[in-house]
């Protein structure tokens, strides 16, 4: 690979390493102050919710969606910080190694745990949300649609990608080895 | 790895130090080393070819086949 290539690649892998290290602070951040203005919120930022919401609602029953929101947030934050690594290891100019081949795994695994944990909270939430209304008007959502089979399948290609890296990396490791 | 690498035998005969084979045959010392202490995966025709002529050896006087029996576990 030339110099100039190279340089291109560490440049703009520097730039993505900041940018999914600034992530993982803003995407906690911001999912600690959303739900603590949950019962402030314009009624469009609750779209994404699994049921209708009566606002406002208890401490508690926020307190419970937060710690089963943490779940989903946490894979995502698992995903990026693998990805903060890969692209910290392509700034440092290394590309194939068992390091970027495992950083490659964790973000498979993480898009589709992603999509187990982000199913499991809206199950969750929309229990949680509705345990305060009468009887007979208390819900429990699964939602599993298209979009979640496709990350699903997205994220088992990039486990494929990373074994065929893998390959890639024992290729050069043997190739560093020929005399 | 069965195939051991006789180069310092070779080298001490001919009394060459390894940085000058390494600059007459043209591969770094590094990848020399790599060589004579066993950790080559593949050598290639056109680097043995160049030691064998630089040492004045045959590809025997450098490479030998030593099959080694697996040592028993114990436990």
């Amino acid at each position: 690979m030339t110099d100039d290539r190279v340089q291109k690649i560490q440049k703009t892998s520097r730039r993505f390493r900041l940018l999914f290290g600034g992530l993982l602070v803003v995407i906690p951040a911001v999912n600690v102050l959303f739900w603590l203005g949950f019962n402030h919120l314009p009624p469009g930022f609750l779209d994404g919710m699994p049921v209708v919401i009566a606002r406002p609602l208890p401490f508690w029953v926020l307190a419970s969606v937060f710690l089963v929101n943490l779940l989903p947030v946490g894979v995502a934050m698992y995903g990026m910080a693998a990805l903060r690594k890969l692209f910290g290891l392509y700034e440092r100019g290394i590309i194939f190694s068992a390091e970027t081949v495992a950083c490659f795994r964790r973000l498979g695994w993480s898009v589709i745990l992603w999509v187990l944990a982000s199913t499991l909270f809206q199950t969750a939430a929309s229990v949680l949300f509705t345990l305060g209304n009468p009887p007979g008007q208390k819900q429990l959502v699964i939602q599993f649609s298209s979009n979640h089979l496709a990350v699903i399948i997205a994220g088992g290609i990039v486990i494929l990608i990373a074994r065929i890296m893998d390959q890639g990396r024992m290729l050069q490791d043997e190739q560093a080895l020929t005399v | 790895m069965p195939i051991i690498i006789n180069l310092d035998v070779m080298l001490a005969r001919r009394k060459m130090r390894s940085n000058e084979l390494a600059r007459r045959i043209g591969i770094t010392e590094q990848n020399l080393s790599i060589l004579k202490n066993g950790r080559a995966k593949a050598v290639r025709f056109s680097t043995l070819e160049a030691i064998c002529r630089e040492l004045d050896c045959q590809p025997g006087d450098i490479l030998a086949f030593e099959e080694k029996e697996e040592e028993p576990t114990t436990t």
